[in-house]
């Protein structure tokens, strides 16, 4: 109690409490704390999910939203800022294959075995969470899509 | 997203240019690389093979990057721009691809750099460049 009797914050009010979403006891206790910490994957969550659909429907994909560093500038190299055509290195080798007009001079197609090759790396390499290994999965499906159209043989 | 492991994609594509006689040229050329490459191969001992892009993104254009921004003296940066320019007018369109892709897009995308680069850039380099 307060001097002016009026009941101040107690150890469990989740509100004021600075422990809110990192003690166990706290998430036990409220399983919006469960919800608070899994937040900052949602946009990831559905960036992947529209990625997926996405993929599933053959359209242009967007730049995923990651977490691992090494996975991150996977992403950025097949999807530059300044990309002329949409879905990045992948859609670049596919509006050759389409239309006989490359993209910067180049048909991307070398660029796009070793992206993959890189990705192939970074799912070997690295300690990936759910969302990192799907979107890496996504972007590798699409890549090799791309490449199998443009007539790259399998080893 | 099972569906997405089901698809059929090849655990690896074959490089279509071999990245070891270019990244021998290049340290040739630069004497200064031969341990950023030689750790670079050390990193990738099993198969996929590392392609040209993936050497162009962890040495040469961190090096390039590097030594352009620290203004380091011309002669390097002669002797480094000499061998992308002959990267970009390799008779083999895989080889230009890998430079376009792994050096110039990187250095266009990045004005301010690109802007200290252009001095040393080769004309057919700048060319690749101006085209994006």
């Amino acid at each position: 109690m307060s001097q002016s009797g009026v009941q101040v914050a107690s150890s469990t009010n989740y509100a004021t409490d600075a422990t809110f979403g990192s003690s166990p006891e706290v998430i036990e206790a409220n399983p919006l704390a469960w919800l608070a910490r899994l937040l900052p994957y949602v946009p990831a969550a559905a960036a992947l999910g529209y990625n997926a659909a996405r993929l599933r429907l053959d359209q242009a994909l967007t730049k995923p939203w990651v977490f691992n560093p090494a996975l991150q500038s996977a992403a950025n190299s097949l999807f530059r800022p300044a990309q002329q055509i949409p879905g990045g290195l992948a859609g670049a080798i596919r509006h050759t294959v389409r239309t006989g007009e490359l993209v910067g001079r180049s048909t991307h197609v070398q660029a796009g075995i070793d992206r993959f090759n890189q990705l192939t790396r970074v799912l070997r390499t690295q300690d990936l969470n759910a969302l990192d290994r799907l979107n890496a999965q996504v972007l590798r499906s699409d890549l090799s899509g791309a490449l199998l159209e443009a007539g790259v043989k399998v080893p | 997203m099972a569906w997405i492991r089901r698809r059929n994609v090849p655990e690896h594509f074959e490089p279509l240019v071999a990245c070891g006689p270019l990244a021998d040229e290049v340290v040739e050329a630069v004497p200064e690389l031969a341990g950023p490459v030689e750790n670079f191969f050390g990193e990738w001992r099993d198969p996929p093979e590392p392609g040209l892009v993936n050497l162009a993104d962890s040495v040469l254009f961190p090096f390039v990057e590097k030594m352009v921004r620290a203004g380091e003296p011309r002669a390097l940066l002669e002797r480094l721009f000499g061998v992308l320019e002959r990267m970009a007018t390799h008779p083999d369109a895989h080889v230009r691809d890998a430079m376009q892709v792994g050096v110039v897009n990187p250095l266009v995308d990045r004005p301010d750099l690109f802007e200290l680069a252009k001095p040393f850039m080769g004309s057919k380099t700048l060319e690749m460049a101006r085209d994006l």
